[in-house]
């Protein structure tokens, strides 16, 4: 379960309040989309909960650890799956070594992380694409690559930050699917930023938020 | 895994870095070139100038040179000719000793301005070096951003960099090293004969390698650190959107 309370982000020295004193609930193994303007603090609030960010008042805590009293890139690995909108994949590395990416700092040989890499991107039916670098692939393809990676470590949580932003609909469509069928499988949360409602509307729960504050 | 971190580290260079690798192999060369031509060059002025104050210093008392006068003054009016203006010589000699004093001052501050300029060239190398690393690591803000945000470690990513960049001045050494071998395979001869005349010793070599070795590793690393430190302490967010 994610609980946050009271949770508020200040930038430029007090200028910008992007979120302002947000109490939020989330369960586990539900689907939640985060719904709201550009510049409404959706990706803030993504952010704070995958500890790419920190709040300047408040608490997020997830499956009861307050996330500012542990080490963020323990729980970034172990517990979170990421994925951008610009699917940021390393563009020097092959498809499979971006999926292994993850996996270093477990105690995973190097058979293992290949293994591990492998069998997710048959699972996203991009295994003929092992050992192409990013480059050669669609924008749909290189989203498929990037949500294999953020699922390498069986995560818990999955965040997803306008994963369909730069996709046609067809695609959009086929990488929401994807994203559901592995949530199901590994019984994790998903959340889901968006300003696409026909994305939004496929989620358990929608959470509208303007000028940093939920609506509803 | 540590094999798996290593190939990372090799083949982000050459698909990667492999422009930034070249530039810092000919800075490299380039150091060691003006250093070994500045050496031969002080050693070989060295070796004129033994040279010539041992002729100075032996002109008279040299036996060839007296047998040389013993000849000359008995066979031609030279030798009177000289031995008359022996007055006139040690007068003139008074002067030659002056502008003995001269030239020495002029040799020795201009062998210290020479030291200077290639000092000041070196470190213009290494520190153009740096500004390679600097860019090269600071470019990839947003990679390190990304590999944080997947759960890496500051000390992972700085491990992963700076291992990039050992390699790649590795790789400057290992091909100044193999030309090196090259030429001397080439003219191993003609380079024993030209250490020989030159007096060039291993402390000469040695010392020539450490400097080049020294501003050719830890300059561009210090270039490697600065953005290092800078992409550490900005959060994942905030490195990811950095173009």
């Amino acid at each position: 379960m994610i609980t946050i309370k009271n949770l508020t982000k200040i930038y430029d020295k007090g200028r910008t309040v992007a979120l302002r004193n947000i109490d939020l609930d989330i369960e586990d193994t539900e689907f939640v989309s985060i719904m709201g303007t550009s510049g409404s603090g959706k990706s803030t609030l993504l952010n704070m909960i995958g500890g790419l960010d920190v709040p300047n008042e408040g608490t997020i805590e997830v499956m009861g650890e307050n996330l500012s009293k542990i080490k963020l890139s323990n729980y970034r690995r172990e517990t979170l799956g990421f994925v951008f909108q610009l699917h940021n994949l390393i563009p020097n590395l092959t498809c499979l070594e971006n999926i292994e990416l993850p996996l270093f700092g477990n105690s995973n040989s190097s058979s293992q992380m290949k293994d591990k890499a492998m069998n997710l991107l048959r699972a996203v039916d991009l295994d003929e694409f092992a050992n192409k670098h990013p480059k050669y692939l669609s924008g749909g393809e290189m989203q498929r690559v990037a949500i294999a990676r953020a699922l390498v470590n069986n995560p818990k949580v999955i965040l997803a930050d306008e994963p369909t932003g730069q996709l046609d609909s067809e695609n959009s469509e086929m990488i929401m699917d994807l994203l559901e069928e592995k949530q199901k499988e590994t019984n994790a949360t998903l959340i889901v930023v968006t300003h696409d409602f026909e994305i939004a509307k496929r989620a358990d729960k929608i959470i509208k938020i303007r000028d940093g504050q939920i609506e509803s | 895994m540590a094999l798996l971190f290593f190939s990372f580290a090799l083949k982000n260079i050459f698909r990667n870095k492999w422009r930034s690798t070249f530039i810092i192999l000919l800075l490299t060369i380039g150091i060691f070139a003006l250093l070994i031509s500045v050496t031969f060059n002080e050693v070989s002025e060295n070796l004129v100038d033994n040279l010539n104050e041992s002729m100075m210093s032996n002109s008279f008392g040299n036996e060839n040179f007296s047998a040389l006068l013993e000849n000359y003054s008995n066979s031609s009016s030279a030798a009177n000719l000289y031995y008359n203006n022996s007055d006139s010589f040690n007068t003139s000699s008074f002067n030659m000793s002056n502008i003995e004093d001269f030239k020495n001052d002029m040799t020795k501050g201009i062998k210290t301005l020479s030291f200077y300029m290639t000092a000041f060239l070196v470190l213009i190398g290494a520190l153009l070096m740096m500004i390679v690393m600097l860019k090269a690591v600071g470019e990839r803000t947003r990679e390190i951003g990304v590999l944080k945000s997947i759960g890496w470690t500051n000390f992972r990513v700085a491990a992963l960099i700076l291992l990039e960049s050992i390699f790649q001045l590795l790789i400057s050494w290992i091909v100044v090293i193999v030309l090196l071998l090259i030429f001397y395979l080439l003219n191993g001869h003609a380079m024993s004969e030209v250490f020989n005349t030159f007096h060039i010793t291993k402390f000469i070599v040695e010392r020539i390698f450490t400097i080049t070795f020294l501003t050719s590793l830890f300059i561009p690393i210090i270039g490697t650190i600065i953005p290092l430190l800078k992409a550490f302490r900005i959060k994942p967010s905030e490195a990811m959107r950095y173009e």
